[in-house]
């Protein structure tokens, strides 16, 4: 039996490609492909349920659907096609639902109108900051490095924030200054949506001299925006300004609209 | 340490499905949706192949779909893009066959679809509390054998012995459908028998 088992069958896989699909329904895959779908169907019945539909229609349906430029066409019809199922109910209805649509339209009118809000702004700038610890310095062996916080930063990397933020706090409580972790710690849980927290790390790292404070500084503007205290924001904005050479365009720009 | 500052932001084919979803509520930028369009629109497809059976009404449903997606996904708040994917596809389904008196039998024929759940199995979660105990491969093994005979012959055969479906549906004489529902009932069944001994460990 396989060492790993535990891991092997519960492991997170993609949903099925069409070209998998395809594939998978002509019986061309090898044995590695075949088995990725198999096990990926017994967790998902989106899939599942697709495959089944295809087996009953056949393989040629899975090119039938048509591409997003022609599926593009038919959206501005949708609101005439949400009028014409008016026709069908009572006449008091129709007036209820124009009414509503005034109404949806006149609180949208107006929100075009509002500066925008600090989630608004937070999507417009925030990236995702990428991975930049090379490999070989975080492999465990060659460096001083936590084998935690080389996990953690490998599940960073692969977007499984909720793992990466399990993985650092174990890191840092190995290692309690190591700077970097305290920072990708702050990033992953801002990208899981635990603000509070990710504020508190990118503080103390923004608040020291390391390499990592200006860019601390930065995604600590960020959850501030976030949270929609703009206030805030401003004022840390004026200073990282002020102190920094760094992200000037963005912050600039970001100014202006704050 | 050679640090690179502030990369550009990732290909939109890069980003998760909830993060497309995220982004293209922000910013109604029809690219994030057209990425979700182009990786679900065959899935959605096949499922509503499976409840409909036709083609030309499945391809119109997967239309409506798109349509309900494009309009409620910015004001939604939605976990899991294939989950709520799947729920509106199958409802779709079902509103269709309703409005069709002749297709009536058909309805009563999926009446159990519109009540059963959406179980997907969310294994990012799972695999995360299994690396915080990574020394439970006798749980495992006492799970798989408390599952009843089909589920753990199948079980053993797709885990440990890498056959396929097909493999062993020759094997059991089970049919492959029946492989593959045994294999799914037996995994949720493992799931909870170890969701059970993890709670345990913890408390």
């Amino acid at each position: 039996m396989d060492g790993n088992l535990q891991k092997q069958i519960f492991k997170p896989s993609a949903c099925v490609s069409q070209e998998e699909l395809r594939q998978y329904l002509s019986g061309g895959m090898n044995r590695e492909e075949l088995r990725r779908v198999e096990d990926h169907l017994l967790d998902c019945p989106l899939c599942s349920d697709a495959v089944d539909g295809f087996e009953t229609a056949g393989e040629h349906a899975t090119d039938d659907v048509e591409d997003f430029e022609s599926f593009r066409k038919k959206l501005p019809l949708e609101s005439s096609a949400k009028l014409r199922r008016l026709e069908h109910v009572g006449y008091w209805r129709q007036i209820v639902a124009v009414a509503a649509m005034l109404v949806v339209g006149a609180v949208a009118y107006f929100n075009f109108f509002k500066s925008p809000t600090g989630p608004q702004l937070y999507a417009k700038y925030y990236e995702t900051y990428k991975n930049d610890i090379p490999v070989t310095l975080r492999r465990p062996g060659l460096s001083d490095v936590d084998p935690n916080f080389a996990q953690a930063l490998s599940a960073y990397t692969d977007h499984k924030f909720g793992q990466a933020n399990m993985l650092f706090e174990r890191a840092l409580q190995m290692q309690p200054d190591n700077e970097a972790a305290k920072f990708y710690a702050g990033l992953s849980l801002l990208e899981s949506n635990n603000v509070k927290k990710a504020s508190e790390y990118l503080n103390t790292v923004a608040n020291s001299s390391g390499v990592y404070a200006k860019k601390a500084a930065w995604y600590l503007i960020m959850c501030d925006l976030k949270l929609d205290n703009k206030t805030q924001a401003k004022e840390r904005l004026d200073k990282f300004l002020e102190s920094g050479d760094i992200m000037k365009v963005e912050a600039k720009s970001l100014r202006d609209k704050l | 340490m050679a640090i690179r500052f502030l990369n550009k932001q990732p290909a939109v084919q890069q980003l998760s499905d909830e993060e497309l979803v995220s982004k293209f509520s922000a910013t109604q930028q029809q690219t994030y949706f057209e990425e979700l369009y182009r990786r679900y629109k065959h899935l959605a497809y096949g499922v509503c192949l499976k409840l409909m059976k036709n083609e030309d009404e499945s391809r119109d449903v997967v239309s409506d779909v798109f349509k309900i997606l494009f309009v409620k996904l910015p004001t939604s708040e939605i976990k899991s893009f294939k989950a709520y994917l799947y729920t509106v596809s199958r409802n779709e389904c079902i509103a269709k066959l309703r409005q069709k008196k002749s297709e009536m039998e058909k309805l009563a024929k999926y009446n159990h679809v519109e009540n059963s759940p959406t179980d997907f199995m969310e294994n990012d979660g799972f695999a995360a509390l299994f690396s915080a105990h990574p020394t439970m491969e006798q749980e495992v093994e006492r799970a798989v054998e408390q599952l009843g005979d089909e589920q753990k012959t199948c079980i053993r055969l797709f885990f440990y012995d890498d056959k396929s479906y097909r493999e062993i549906a020759t094997e059991t004489g089970f049919t492959e459908k029946q492989v593959k529902s045994y294999l799914q009932n037996g995994k949720r069944n493992l799931r909870i028998l170890l969701e059970k001994e993890l709670r345990k460990r913890t408390t």
